[in-house]
């Protein structure tokens, strides 16, 4: 397995951002204000930072384990080093799977979301074809045309974000946000737990990294865009909490949305039918970061052609989604998706991190002794 | 350069009967001295006057004084600098069809004297730009001819540095193709790949250098332009000093360079004519101008046949009151419209000025009036229309403004199938393929991806002489400066002399 990846496949370091950001934020960042207020109310801003800081622990984990073992940067290489063959080929097809699960989520939420929004009672097989040949025309370019993609999309939800909170102003309640404590320490962590799902999509780099000309200094710009993300979050959260008053939000699902839909500007109301098209850019980004990284990961794994398995993960995505309709099995399949993402960041990560260090410093005595 | 084997005669005599064959080919035998020469060469190809009065008369003079013996003597005998003795066919062959007379001696056989007699007659000699226009700077653009172009050019370029490589492409037309670039500045690779690619081509005859562009471009599949292609002196100087690749053809006068990106294709010479804050202002509005006349017409069919809720009240009522008597459905609307105004371009490109004048005047009032008044269309699509097609014919290079133009229509029927959501699929198939395009290697989109920031200085704005000073990285030039920017001139206080 060869490790060094060619000049004309790799991107610079701080690139790295893009993919990231659109891997972390998407549909979620319509709908998260309800799931994390659950618990801890209007403080959950408090869960937020501390997710976003533990966030930040494990993506220095994840440079750590993938910048520590020579000759093997990425986790299909580092499971195959820390279990041997068999079982380290196990953990890599539940790690492909997880990857195709997340972009199996990303993708029908949104197509719900367009369910719900701008086409309550549409045929969505065709629709779901196209969006998945972009998604493989994405794809089939490399992980260059999954970062170009990526840019775009970023570059449209950083436009996006400013009208949404400039024209938010005048509705806010700022006030809403007092008391600043009344919720308990458990509360807020419960809370830290919900946020945690908004936040999958950074563990991409597994495979990313190799892919990144001197990767060691793309570190710095993966945790500004965490820092970022977390401000991102931080702000659309506050904004909704000054906007909605905390009954109203528990209630509401769309919380961005109908924010959205408040404003007008000369030409245009009811935004929010252009907000939720603009989000197919973002999404067609997400799926396409994920795939690629199950793409890549069957390659270096089973050495699979990533064309193949392109084909056959997009096919299971087309073909189950037309089987899932109802909404509580979309509900169950993204809440199990939330739920082993975040044993896969919270456990699988540090794990590994464990192991790995270990593993350097056996080696690290074992060389003196040879000496 | 791929030879045709079945026309390619081996032997001298085997060429001259097939040469024979032509009536314009002629040979003449004036006795020099003693000795009989032939002279043989096309009288099309040549300027007989020169043959007339630098090769017979002269030949006729000397004869009086000294002795003719070898065919070599016509070298000092002949007031003409490029004359060539040679025995091989092919070479003969080559520059006989390019305007040389072959001379030869009766006792010397098998060896034969070209004697470079070739005329440009018949060429324009008016180098004024045809389809580019500028109010403000220089008109000059390049001409029919691939010698007075490269002479154009290194008129502006005063440089020893700029080189000129000149390769033969096309296997009928045998075209003169020079690749030109600046030695110090411009990245070998690039001129590598444009050499190689440019000798790779197997293709008869080279009428244009857009036949070039598309035969030598990395993506064939895409209705955009991968290379820059222009009739402008000023333009093609550009793009030389700031590290890229030109490619003139003799008999075209357009030349194209590379590697281009997205953005070259909407900055104008005269952005760098007007003052940076009226540049900027204009080259935003051309980039405005694209975006509406990509998106207008499929966001109206979007919004009213799915989305009526986006329209506020006010505007709500003069819509429907313009749609009231339509009997189509907003697409055939759409589609009638487009088709018309793409109606009056072509006939308009083909017509003499004068009559395209009154076709314009005709098509776009007496049409556009009637269709109105006959409840064909909405008076606000055909203003929207109108719009769209006049935006579009902002954007400085023809060949992107019709990329775009295409490109509407598959806009227009993702939109009136999905509505917004389909209109943003088609922006996102647009993206993705943007995203995947390469010109000579390099990523279409550079500057935006990969995200280049200091080089998105000159992109959407143009800024001040002082801070483009420098070539785009994204070029990877072997020099990056251009020029040393001045100090910027401040008075330190108020009045102070």
């Amino acid at each position: 397995m060869s490790q060094v990846t060619s000049e004309q496949y790799t991107i610079s370091p701080y690139l790295i951002i893009f993919p990231l950001y659109v891997g972390m934020v998407g549909v979620g960042i319509l709908t998260y204000q309800r799931r994390v207020m659950e618990h801890a109310g209007y403080n959950s801003w408090v869960s937020l930072i501390i997710t976003g800081l533990s966030m930040h622990l494990l993506l220095w984990m994840l440079y750590k384990i993938l910048s520590s073992i020579e000759d093997s940067r990425d986790i299909v290489a580092i499971n195959h080093k820390l279990f041997g063959k068999w079982l380290g080929n196990l953990i890599n097809l539940a790690i492909v799977l997880y990857f195709v699960l997340g972009a199996f989520v990303k993708f029908k939420v949104y197509v719900e979301m367009i369910q719900v929004w701008l086409f309550p009672s549409m045929n969505f097989l065709p629709v779901s074809i196209v969006i998945l040949l972009i998604v493989y025309y994405a794809v089939s370019g490399g992980l260059r045309s999954v970062t170009g993609i990526a840019v775009w999309a970023t570059m449209i939800s950083c436009l996006s974000i400013v009208p949404q909170v400039s024209l938010t102003f005048p509705y806010l309640h700022p006030m809403n946000l007092l008391p600043l404590f009344n919720h308990s320490a458990t509360d807020i962590l419960l809370s830290s737990k919900d946020m945690g799902f908004e936040y999958l999509g950074f563990e991409t780099l597994l495979f990313i990294y190799p892919f990144v000309k001197t990767p060691e200094k793309s570190q710095k710009w993966a945790h500004l865009i965490m820092i970022l993300v977390t401000l991102l979050y931080l702000m659309i959260l506050i904004l909704a909490f000054m906007f909605f008053t905390e009954e109203q939000l528990l209630h509401t699902i769309w919380p961005t949305l109908n924010m959205i839909g408040i404003f007008e500007v000369p030409l245009l109301q009811r935004l929010e039918y252009m907000a939720v098209s603009l989000w197919f850019i973002k999404i067609i980004a997400g799926i396409s970061i994920f795939i690629w990284a199950a793409c890549r990961g069957m390659k270096l794994a089973f050495h699979f052609r990533p064309r193949i398995s392109l084909i056959v993960f997009l096919a299971a995505i087309t073909v189950s989604s037309y089987f899932i309709i109802d909404h509580r099995t979309v509900e169950w399949v993204s809440k199990m998706y939330a739920n082993v993402g975040l044993y896969f960041i919270y456990a699988y990560i540090p794990f590994i991190f464990l192991c790995v260090m270990v593993r350097k410093r056996l080696a690290s005595r074992a060389t003196p002794a040879n000496e | 350069m791929t030879v045709n084997k079945k026309t390619d005669p081996k032997e001298i005599v085997q060429l001259l009967q097939q040469l024979k064959q032509s009536s314009d080919f002629q040979t003449i035998q004036p006795a020099v001295g003693d000795k009989q020469l032939s002279i043989s060469y096309f009288k099309t190809m040549i300027d007989e006057r020169l043959l007339q009065s630098n090769v017979i008369l002269s030949l006729q003079d000397r004869a009086l004084d000294s002795d003719f013996k070898q065919l070599e003597d016509l070298k000092t005998w002949i007031p003409i600098e490029d004359i060539e003795i040679t025995d091989q066919v092919d070479r003969i062959q080559a520059k006989l069809l390019r305007g040389c007379a072959i001379a030869s001696l009766d006792q010397d056989a098998g060896r034969y004297a070209l004697i470079h007699l070739g005329s440009i007659e018949g060429l324009r000699k008016n180098n004024d730009t045809e389809n580019e226009f500028s109010v403000v700077g220089p008109k000059v653009g390049l001409v029919e001819d691939l010698d007075i172009n490269i002479g154009l050019l290194r008129s502006q370029i005063n440089i020893p540095t700029l080189v000129v490589k000149e390769i033969i492409v096309g296997t009928t037309s045998k075209t003169r193709v020079a690749i030109v670039y600046i030695d110090d500045v411009t990245n070998k690779k690039y001129v590598q790949t444009v050499q190689q690619r440019l000798e790779r081509i197997d293709y008869d005859v080279i009428f244009d250098t857009s036949q070039l562009d598309q035969l030598i471009s990395d993506n064939s599949l895409t209705p955009f332009p991968l290379f820059l292609s222009t009739e402008r002196r000023d333009r093609v100087v550009y793009a030389l000093i700031t590290g890229q690749v030109a490619v003139i053809s003799d008999g075209s006068p357009y030349s194209i360079t590379g590697p281009s990106t997205l953005f070259d294709f909407f900055l104008s010479p005269e952005d760098y004519y007007l003052p940076w804050v009226l540049g900027s202002f204009f080259r935003m509005i051309r980039i405005f101008g694209v975006i509406f006349s990509l998106f207008a017409t499929s966001m109206y069919i979007a919004v009213t046949t799915f989305h009526y809720e986006v329209i506020p009240r006010d505007l709500l009522e003069p819509l429907i009151f313009s749609r009231r008597n339509v009997p189509f459905p907003p697409l055939l609307e759409v589609l009638f419209l487009e088709i018309t105004i793409e109606f009056l371009r072509e006939a308009g490109a083909r017509l003499p000025t004068k009559i395209g004048q009154t076709l314009g005047i005709v098509g776009g009032i007496v049409i556009g009036q009637a269709t109105v008044l006959a409840g064909l269309t909405s008076n606000i699509l055909v203003i929207i229309v109108a719009f769209s097609a006049l935006a579009s014919f902002a954007t400085p290079i023809y060949k992107m403004s019709n990329a775009i133009r295409f490109l509407r229509f598959p806009m227009i029927f993702a939109s009136s199938i999905w509505g917004a959501l389909g209109m943003f699929i088609g922006i996102g198939f647009l993206l993705v393929h943007l995203s995947r395009l390469t010109s000579l290697g390099m990523p279409y989109l550079v500057p935006i991806h990969p995200l280049r920031v200091r080089d998105l200085r000159d992109s959407f704005i143009r800024p001040s002489y002082q801070f483009i000073n420098k070539r785009p990285g994204y070029l990877r030039t072997e020099s990056t400066v251009k020029y040393k920017p001045g100090k910027v001139k401040r008075r330190n206080d108020l009045d102070r002399e």
